[in-house]
């Protein structure tokens, strides 16, 4: 039996004054698998989160979440979804303890189960040390971990991440991303969006490529890995500063707005990884 | 290396004024609010001046029918510093009482037969709220003014027959009557600073947290609270009632300093002092929040909520009494909501006003509170609809 997809965006399409932000977006997500949505700035990716988030009313298409769509059910409907915005949207005054505390009330959890609640998601962010510390003191990858806890408080079906790693040394994001393995393991679906091509291929099941607010690929890891990687051309332009640039073999017309561009020496790295990866890939 | 200190100094500074400019229209503002503020009460302050329509309103009782008191009373009724009505005593005080007016003017029985017994020197009374020692100095000076000039033979042939005794002073004695009894007027500058002071604060305090709440929708707290399932109305009511239960904690807080350190005191009712402190602190809230609304950005909204607050506090008599006022600035003054408010705190804190003149006042307050409200829930509603990100730009 074919499995019943949690969220399913038909038709969608968002303007912003006169400007179309996202067109025709046709993606599912079912329970337990990472959507990737892979795109450099400004491509939607963003704008699309906010708009299944709620955040957004739609120019056209619909947007379903089990089923129910956010205009007639909206307070079911948000319920169900914990959103990690690219801000840091917590109050940075206040402890983990008590902002956990407060996104956990707007969600209706009270009392025990929500000190119970609190303790499981800190032990999932690895904060469970700092619970009660005031949060501006805290480095970089914790308050993104805390961004991240805030939305699973109330242990939603559905995860919204937007870049959630932006500006993240490498074990903060190991964290990160162990945390997402885990609740995908739990059943909750995720949908990530991120321009990190090796992100997606360590976390995604599926990916979807967006680029002039257009899905220009939809599938899952395989085919991503078939379609897209496989056939990728990688240029060093320049040895003595890292700089690689990715394209993709699809229309050309289109290729400008969907280049890759990585220059910073931080993810130097993970490139070298992916690379790795791909040439891993290749071989196999 | 002095020269590169300076440069890095000049680097720093560009940085801030291109920040300054980023928004034009908050930019705009900053150099419109002075000039409105300037120009608007420049013209006010000026204007009694120019055409003399500062006209102390005034209660006549004449309760002598003679030539001279009727003679009297006309040149009172048509005198242009005066905006006179002929009232009984028992109607005068109980307008004194609740404060419909300040001030009346009795000229009393055999006031004119004195004069022509020439065996006492006349007087007059003025009956006058303990507020306005000012104004009741005002009617004096008028009536002196008017006696002189209509009656002037009547008056002082008192002395003439004498001239020995022959004296310019004014020739009837003024007795003022501060009504009504138990009030302090020595209070008067505590209890209007305490009142006036309080308020304009709570004003400044509502604009913070309404500043507040765009810093949240810049920051992206607003996303997410946006995306939690609580209604957009349920979300700015809890910015509404923060604000509002913080500012009722000043309102206590300022009068109970007040009234152990300076003696001010709540001498009307004690229900309506309540009143009137949740009705201004909701008002305070709902002030913020319009500000926010109007404003959209913090920029924009903290030139708009000087603008506003300056202008609610000196037009509604916050920081001077309205009399001083010209006429038409006083009568619009009572549209807007700091009128009402500080006419019913200073009312119940120290006039002896009553609760039901205080809910009065305090309904009026509330009726603004509701309207701002609700236009500001209008407004953030449209802000959602009609912008992708933040309401200033797409969020990509």
């Amino acid at each position: 039996m074919a499995q019943q997809e949690l969220l399913c965006l038909k038709s969608v399409s968002l303007k912003y004054r006169d400007i179309v932000a996202v067109q025709n977006l046709d993606i599912n997500v079912y329970p337990g698998e990472i959507l990737g949505l892979l795109g450099p700035n400004g491509c939607g990716k963003s704008t699309t989160l906010n708009a299944i988030a709620g955040n957004h009313e739609l120019d056209s298409g619909c947007i379903l979440l089990e089923g129910q769509s956010h205009t007639q059910h909206p307070l079911s409907y948000r319920g169900q979804i914990g959103f990690v915005p690219q801000e840091l949207a917590f109050y940075e005054e206040l402890s983990p303890y008590a902002n956990l505390s407060f996104f956990g009330n707007l969600y209706g959890i009270q009392g025990n189960i929500l000190s119970q609640r609190i303790a499981e998601v800190l032990n999932l962010v690895r904060l469970e040390d700092r619970a009660n510390i005031p949060a501006f003191g805290f480095s970089g990858g914790m308050k993104r971990r805390l961004n991240l806890a805030c939305a699973l408080i109330h242990k939603p079906k559905l995860l919204l991440l937007d870049e959630p790693t932006v500006g993240l040394d490498p074990p903060s994001r190991e964290a990160v991303f162990s945390c997402l393995h885990k609740l995908r393991e739990d059943g909750c679906a995720i949908v990530y969006t991120t321009h990190y091509i090796e992100e997606v291929v360590r976390l995604c099941n599926r990916v979807g490529f967006m680029a002039q607010g257009s899905l220009l690929f939809h599938g899952t890891l395989k085919e991503f890995q078939a379609q897209i990687i496989k056939k990728a051309s990688i240029n060093r332009t320049n040895a003595s500063s890292p700089n690689y640039i990715y394209e993709g073999d699809w229309d050309s017309s289109q290729l400008d707005q969907s280049v890759l561009r990585k220059n910073q020496a931080e993810e130097t790295h993970s490139l070298e990884q992916y690379l790795i990866e791909l040439s891993e890939i290749k071989a196999a | 290396m002095l020269k590169q200190q300076l440069n890095l100094l000049w680097i720093l500074a560009l940085k801030d004024i291109q920040l300054f400019l980023v928004d034009k229209k908050a930019a705009a503002l900053c150099f419109l609010v002075p000039i409105i503020l300037a120009s608007v009460f420049g013209y006010i302050f000026a204007k009694p001046l120019q055409n003399e329509d500062l006209k102390l309103p005034l209660l006549i009782i004449r309760e002598d029918n003679s030539p001279l008191a009727i003679k009297l009373e006309n040149a009172l009724l048509k005198s242009s510093k005066l905006n006179a009505v002929i009232a009984s005593r028992e109607e005068a005080m109980a307008k004194i009482e609740r404060r419909y007016i300040n001030i009346a003017l009795v000229i009393p029985k055999d006031f004119a037969s004195q004069i022509a017994l020439k065996k006492k020197v006349p007087a007059i009374e003025i009956l006058h709220h303990p507020s306005a020692s000012l104004e009741s100095k005002w009617a004096e000076g008028v009536f002196t003014e008017i006696a002189f000039h209509e009656a002037a033979p009547e008056l002082l042939g008192f002395w003439l027959p004498g001239s020995a005794s022959l004296k310019l002073d004014r020739p009837f004695e003024v007795k003022k009557k501060p009504f009504p009894k138990g009030i302090e007027s020595s209070k008067q500058a505590y209890s209007h600073s305490f009142s006036g002071m309080t308020m304009q604060y709570l004003l400044f305090w509502g604009m913070d947290c309404g500043l507040l709440l765009l810093r949240e929708r810049r920051l992206g707290i607003w996303k997410r609270l946006k995306a939690a399932p609580i209604p957009l109305p349920t979300l700015l009511g809890g910015k509404i009632v923060a604000t509002a239960l913080i500012a009722l904690t000043q309102i206590f807080f300022t009068f109970s300093f007040g009234s152990l350190v300076f003696g001010v005191a709540i001498n009307g009712s004690i229900i309506g002092f309540f009143l009137m402190a949740i009705a201004t602190a909701l008002l305070s809230a709902a002030t913020g929040l319009l500000v926010a609304a109007i404003g959209g950005t913090e920029n924009r909204a903290r030139s708009i909520s000087i603008l506003s607050i300056l202008s609610l506090s000196i037009l509604g008599g916050l920081w001077l009494p309205s009399f001083l006022l010209p006429l038409w600035v006083q009568n619009f003054s009572l549209l807007l909501p700091t009128t009402w408010m500080i006419k019913g705190f200073e009312g119940v804190i120290w006039q002896g006003m009553g609760l039901l003149d205080a809910s009065y006042c305090a309904l009026v307050t509330l009726f603004f509170s509701t309207i701002f409200i609700g236009f500001s829930i209008l407004k953030f509603q449209s802000f959602d609809q009609s912008s992708a990100s933040d309401g200033v730009g797409p969020c990509n």
